[in-house]
């Protein structure tokens, strides 16, 4: 028996060993998925109509959430940058700051060398499909896939891109490009009037579902082909951020023959084709992409200072979605270049002389607490300004960012074109002004609960935020601490992404967080337009005729200097009535290797450019 | 033994679609609507809604849903993402193998080290090592898998520069996740060897065995480990779930291409073809693991027949 026991033990203890051999045998996989396009087209039912309403692109899909920093604004991830003007390549790079701008050396020619080099992308996204996509990542790895018609070198400067020349007619409702006639897609394929036309009729379909690019196409009407190198984009009102929407990637042309032979449902999972100085050689959802160096590129962008083909010949990118790994391999030498570094490990990634750590001020909309106008008592302006005055910025930029930042002042952050100061002095810190602004309302803590009161109602209100985001559970907890203070209680709701959503826009928050990036004021249609409330990211539920029209005013104007001035009405305004407390104007923290020569921190930072880059031993 | 696998098997058919209607239903009690998910903010007209819901099926009643996913499903079609219309069946069989190997070289790791640690501890028993090796099995049982991970990260990847931290593929990006996995259940194993071996080994038949002159090795082995061995092997079968729930996190921390993170994405989305894809394949390998486990017991318990 004993002899039999032992025979069934070694049986079974091979099995589980051959068990263990076969699963790692078949382990690594996972290439491009090749899967057949079905059908999922459908006669489209809804007209493509195109609303002047802005980049109102909260990350809803965002799955990565969970890791990322996360707010539940997440609007980062995916927003547009809404219009002209962008902020420029100017980063604020705290070891070198030369590499950050636009400006280093040439490095003679393309003398190409064989390097991969291997960046770490925070997050995942739905699909690499710039002209669909609602996540910046996107934006990110696809500029190098893809090229704009025009760049932006500095904010409201354009250079060539796929487009030599450009102009407008007066009133700002029709552009009319000459495009370049040299360039090939990387499927071989001509560039001409042809593509850009298919890519922004595809944008405006219904069925394309695209959100960054159908917001940068504001209110679009139609591409007339002149000829084969000649179009004229046609918009049913006045848009002059046009052109800060072109010089992004999400604009950008893309092979009309490959999207047609890939199909809708695969484009942007087995098969991507721009013109850009890299083509997609393969793509593993949620995992990484490679791209590999166009030979035949020749058209880049003059501030890159570089011709011909890039000299990094292979980039990869690897999604790490958790903070301490992502930084980790840098330091182990697995990645080239990390993006979102922790606030915690920045200094000591600063203080390492193998790394360069770049800090560029966002541009957009900072961290900040929407207030709901139509739930009492966020009706009540004196609530409002109580607290803002209760609100301790400085604190909590310590507390939660590792003291990276800078106190919030309106609804633009510093780093936004049309920046106004005025606003910064309004709300200081002040628990006693808070206080004494609540009992001049009439809301006094009658029965000593320490929680304040009105004709029988308590001042309590209820917060709303996404509790498997670190950022905003610990803003949520900092804010309840400073209300408390002042006699106001918050209730905390911490939800999923899922439940989160339905109960804000429902509207029963009284207060949420939020965040956003973009290059343009015009952000402040996100945050207070008519049209967005009642669900949209105006979740201020502010209505105001006379915001509206300040607001369309300001995007409409071309003059620059006047454009500042309304701009600084808006925000003087924002700040008059209270609506938004704004917490922090964060950074974009990077790091990379010492041996990384010339990227360029594309539009306000936002887009790390590695054509005319290189790595040197 | 045949039939009684065969039974177990048809009655596996039943438990697996009672699994997948229960999923099916909770998805429905998450707030959040799949379409507006995936619509984003910006353009959620009710119109542009509408159409969404109805690319998606989801305008139907709740059971042609869940019958007709069935059904595709019976005939090998997965169906596409709800949230970014990838092929389920690409994305799951991309990860899958990742996540096995992942989960039985955690579950090796386990075993190895479980039996090693608890056999030492009870043949030592109330001596150093069996301290030490009790202290090792704490230390396993309270650390967090996150925490361990970075440790391992820290010091394996950017101190020493011997492995890499991230990715799959090859032994060397198996060890550290599959060590951080498997640590808990090894740690639980080593106690739960060490008591049950102890038990055994104050038993009449032990010292029967020892006075019959036979050597000790194999007394431990024959005669104590065996009986030992019925109350780990069925802790183990549980262990296996707790694999593939630490999964999730070993995945995140290493950057691993794994069902585990898939699953929580799509929960998250309210991607309904995913989840049920995935939750269809852990209930299917639940299901065989145990049956596994209740064959084993014949094998190594004689008493227990399934004649």
């Amino acid at each position: 028996m004993s002899l039999q026991f032992t025979k069934r033990m070694s049986v079974s203890l091979l099995l589980m060993i051959v068990m263990v051999m076969l699963a790692a045998c078949g382990a690594p996989a996972a290439t491009t998925p090749a899967a057949a396009p079905t059908s999922a087209a459908a006669e489209p039912t809804v007209a493509a109509e195109p609303t002047t309403e802005a980049a109102a692109t909260e990350a809803a899909p965002d799955a990565a959430a969970t890791e990322a920093p996360a707010e539940p604004t997440e609007a980062a991830e995916s927003t547009a940058e809404s219009a002209a003007t962008a902020a420029p390549a100017e980063a604020a790079a705290t070891a070198a700051p030369a590499e950050a701008a636009a400006t280093t050396a040439p490095a003679a020619g393309s003398a190409a060398d064989d390097s991969v080099f291997t960046y770490a992308l925070a997050g995942t996204f739905d699909k690499l499909d710039p002209n669909a996509t609602t996540f910046s990542r996107v934006g990110r790895v696809a500029l190098h896939i893809v090229d704009p018609l025009v760049w932006q070198s500095e904010p409201g400067v354009y250079e060539a891109g796929l487009a030599t020349e450009w102009s407008a007619n007066a009133d700002a409702t029709e552009y009319t490009f000459k495009l370049r006639e040299d360039v090939t897609f990387h499927d071989g394929t001509p560039f001409n009037a042809e593509a850009v036309k298919f890519t922004f009729d595809r944008i405006v379909d219904p069925e394309t579902k695209a959100q960054t690019a159908f917001s940068l196409l504001g209110p679009y009407k139609e591409t007339q082909v002149i000829n084969d190198y000649e179009i004229k984009v046609v918009f049913n009102s006045s848009f002059a951020p046009f052109y800060n929407s072109l010089s992004t990637s999400y604009l950008a042309p893309v092979s009309p023959t490959s999207f047609e032979r890939v199909g809708a449902a695969d484009w942007g999972i087995t098969e991507v084709v721009g013109t850009g100085p890299y083509k997609l050689e393969s793509f593993t959802p949620d995992s990484e992409i490679v791209l590999i160096r166009n030979e035949d590129y020749n058209w880049g962008p003059a501030f890159a200072n570089a011709t011909g083909p890039s000299k990094l010949s292979k980039i990869v990118w690897k999604i790490i979605a958790e903070p301490s790994t992502r930084i980790a391999t840098l330091e182990s030498g697995e990645t080239n270049f990390v993006e979102e570094v922790p606030e915690i490990d920045f200094s000591r990634i600063q203080e390492n002389p193998d790394f360069t750590s770049i800090s560029v001020p966002q541009p957009g909309s900072g961290h900040s607490l929407m207030m709901n106008q139509q739930l009492p008592p966020m009706d009540d302006l004196a609530v409002r300004r109580a607290i803002q005055l209760a609100s301790d910025k400085e604190g909590m930029i310590a507390t939660i960012w590792n003291g990276i930042g800078e106190p919030g002042c309106g609804p633009i952050t510093h780093a936004t074109y049309g920046f106004d100061e005025a606003t910064c002095s309004m709300y200081p810190y002040n628990v006693e002004e808070a206080n004494k602004t609540l009992e001049e309302a009439g809301w006094v803590d009658s029965d000593g609960d320490g929680i304040r009161e009105k004709d029988g109602t308590k001042l309590t209100i209820g917060h709303y935020y996404r509790a498997e985001a670190a950022v905003s559970s610990q803003m949520a907890d900092y804010m309840k601490a400073d209300l408390a203070k002042i006699g106001i209680e918050v209730e905390l709701n911490g939800l999923s992404q899922s439940g989160y959503f339905d109960a804000v826009r429902a509207g029963k928050h009284h207060t949420q967080n939020w965040w956003d990036t973009g290059t343009d004021p015009d952000v402040v249609r996100i945050l207070l337009y008519s049209k967005n409330a009642g669900g949209g990211t105006n979740r201020n539920n502010y209505i105001n005729e006379e915001m509206d029209k300040m607001i369309d005013d300001a995007a409409g104007e071309s003059d620059p200097a006047k454009r500042v001035e309304l701009y600084a009405a808006i925000q003087k305004k924002v700040m008059d009535d209270a609506l938004m407390v704004f917490y922090n104007d964060p950074m974009s923290l990077y790091a990379h290797t010492n041996k990384l020569e010339n990227p360029i921190m594309y539009l306000g930072g936002n887009y790390p450019y590695f054509y005319g880059a290189s790595l040197s031993e | 033994m045949l039939r009684y696998i065969g039974n177990r098997l048809i009655l596996a058919i039943p438990t697996v679609l009672i699994v997948t209607i229960l999923v099916f239903l909770m998805l429905q009690f998450i707030p959040g609507d799949p379409a507006e998910i995936f619509l984003g903010e910006n353009r959620s007209t009710p119109e542009l809604l509408a159409k969404v819901r109805t690319d998606m099926g989801l305008d139907r009643p709740l059971y042609v849903q869940y019958t007709s996913y069935m059904w595709n499903v019976l005939q090998g079609d997965f169906g596409r993402s709800l949230n970014n219309n990838r092929q389920v069946s690409t994305e799951i069989l991309n990860r899958l193998p990742s996540t096995i190997q992942l989960t039985f070289a955690a579950l090796a790791i386990a075993i190895v080290l479980g039996f090693s640690l608890g056999i030492i501890s009870a043949l030592k028993h109330n001596t150093w090592i069996d301290s030490l090796a009790m202290f090792v099995a704490l230390l396993g049982v309270s650390m967090p898998v996150f925490w361990l991970s970075l440790l391992l990260i820290f010091l394996f990847s950017v101190r020493l520069n011997w492995l890499p931290a991230i990715g799959q593929g090859g032994i060397q990006r198996l060890i550290m996740p599959a060590f951080a996995l498997g640590m808990l259940s090894a740690s639980t194993l080593a106690r739960l060897v060490r008591s049950s071996m102890l038990d055994v080994l104050n038993q009449d038949y032990i010292r029967t065995a020892r006075a019959k002159g036979l050597i000790g090795r194999t007394v431990v082995i024959r005669h104590a480990l065996r009986n030992a061995l019925i109350p780990a092997v069925t802790v183990l079968g549980l262990q296996f779930g707790q694999l593939l729930s630490g999964a999730v996190i070993t995945e995140t921390i290493f950057s691993r291409l794994g069902i585990g993170k898939l699953y929580v994405d799509a929960i998250l989305n309210k991607d309904f073809t995913t989840v049920q894809g995935i939750t269809l394949i852990i209930a299917v390998s639940y299901v065989l693991i145990n049956l596994i486990v209740d064959v084993s017991y014949a094998v190594i318990d004689p008493r227990v027949s399934y004649e």
